[in-house]
């Protein structure tokens, strides 16, 4: 009897119970995002936890410019760290090759005789122009782990030295930060 | 209808002739008027920024505080070309170095992690967090690491403040800022210095070292500033623990702005946040707080100028 009339009255307010149904697929798809969103950023913050292990897996070796298998001029242990956390930040391609740029100009900073002037000028126009790069391909809000390469990368006394040594070469330079075409390196 | 039309001309050409020796005469004479036309020949002259970084500074970090204070005030439409007068603290990174390396004598866990001395530098940062994660054995050593490189950079900026770190390399800054100043003012180009903490000592030395009439024509914004001297208007913040304890060894300049503590403040542009309230992008160009207002308007003062 009390479904009958359930079912009578579903008949007669046809469009309200559309509505009702409509606004549950609706609030039960957004939870679900929600939930899905809740579970991607814990399993982000797990991941970053465990990339954090880059403290013991970073190169010490005693010399200046570290080992580079691959020849690409970016240290083995930086190239890791970029790998990982582009897939832990969903990096694209071109951000990819933004921050690679980025840590191999800072590499170059170490290696070269910071007392030539040339040289240590050119150095200067590869971070400035990596520093565009980035900031041109993440749209200009560079994520805070492509900048924790300068630090990993002078991560040893000696480093320290060289790194040192370069910036006090640069003390009382003046350089423009103006974006150019060729920023990125194809 | 041929002289109506030749009549036409004629005054046309008259008018112009006569505008012409109007213009020229004001141009040459030495009247008022000309102080007139020279005032709007300078409010037409490009503008460059120049930037003055702080202590424990990179020239890596510098252009990237250049880029974020580019990207902070994009929205002015005045074409303005963005300038970094790098100076390098060697002695204070030195003495970072000479104590670091003493305490990872003390503290193996921490051999050779020398990444963690940026973040020392700045008394705070991830790579100290993450390395507290791996080796927590390690959190104690870190903390009276963070707090000797306090020490030092406030021992380092007074002295700084009383001259005492002046030597050969310092006068050489001063001199190659000096030439490029000449060189963008040679060029037509109208400076505005905005210097950040140390950076105020090298900004107020080269503003004194500028001919009378080049320095008319310059604005100093002083943020932070780590020095009893000024030539323009300053930006602190209540809460910047830097510059407060500076105010008790040697005197600086009064609080010109309050921001809300370090738990309930929004990050800069750089998504960090500075427990010290000292930090360039992380306090004074975060548009969030006052201090990015108050420097908005000393440069809003100055571009309209």
């Amino acid at each position: 009897m009390n479904f009958q009339k359930i079912k009578e009255w579903l008949k007669l307010n046809k469009d309200v119970v559309n509505a009702i149904a409509s606004l549950l697929i609706f609030l039960f798809v957004l939870t679900g995002w929600e939930v899905y969103k809740f579970f991607k950023i814990a399993s982000m913050f797990e991941s970053d936890i465990k990339k954090n292990a880059y403290s013991q897996t970073l190169d010490r070796s005693t010399d200046v410019a570290g080992p580079d298998i691959n020849h690409n001029g970016i240290r083995d242990d930086i190239d890791k760290y970029i790998e990982t956390q582009a897939k832990i930040e969903d990096w694209n391609d071109l951000q990819i090759k933004a921050v690679q740029q980025d840590a191999k100009a800072t590499q170059v900073t170490l290696t070269i005789n910071s007392q030539n002037k040339k040289a240590s000028d050119d150095a200067s126009e590869g971070t400035k122009k990596s520093i565009n790069c980035i900031f041109k391909q993440f749209n200009q809000k560079p994520p805070p782990s492509s900048f924790e390469i300068e630090k990993l990368t002078v991560n040893t006394k000696t480093r320290w030295i060289a790194y040192s040594a370069y910036n006090s070469s640069r003390s009382g330079s003046v350089g423009s930060m103006d974006d150019k075409d060729d920023d990125c390196v194809r | 209808m041929t002289i109506v039309f030749v009549n036409i001309i004629g005054k046309i050409l008259l008018a112009i002739f006569i505008l012409t020796v109007i213009g020229g005469l004001l141009r040459s004479c030495s009247s008022p008027l000309k102080n007139i036309f020279t005032v709007h020949q300078k409010s037409n002259k490009s503008v460059v920024i120049g930037f003055f970084n702080g202590v424990n500074t990179t020239e890596k970090q510098t252009q990237k505080n250049v880029k974020y204070l580019k990207d902070s005030f994009a929205d002015i439409k005045k074409p303005i070309q963005y300038e970094y007068f790098y100076n390098y603290t060697d002695g204070l990174v030195n003495y970072n170095l000479e104590v670091f390396e003493q305490r990872m004598a003390e503290q193996p866990l921490l051999h050779n992690h020398y990444e963690l001395l940026f973040d020392i530098m700045d008394e705070g940062g991830p790579i100290i967090s993450s390395t507290i994660k791996d080796i927590p054995a390690a959190a104690g050593a870190i903390a009276s690491l963070i707090e000797t490189s306090h020490v030092l950079k406030i021992t380092y900026l007074t002295n700084e403040i009383a001259g005492k770190n002046r030597s050969v390399k310092t006068s050489q800054v001063y001199r190659e800022h000096l030439d490029k100043a000449k060189k963008f003012n040679k060029e037509g180009k109208r400076l505005i210095f905005l210097a950040h903490s140390q950076g105020n000592l090298f900004a107020n030395k080269l503003y004194e070292s500028l001919p009378k009439q080049t320095q008319k024509e310059t604005v100093v914004i002083h943020v932070a500033p780590a020095s009893q001297i000024k030539h323009g208007g300053h930006v602190l913040a209540d809460k910047d623990y830097v510059i407060s304890v500076l105010n008790i060894t040697g005197n600086v300049f009064p609080i010109s702005v309050k921001i809300p503590d370090a738990d309930s403040r929004p990050p800069g542009l750089n998504g960090k946040i500075d427990n010290l309230g000292h930090g360039f992008v992380e306090i004074y160009i975060n548009k969030e707080l006052g201090t990015y207002r108050q420097i908005r308007k000393y440069l809003n003062l100055a571009l309209s100028d």
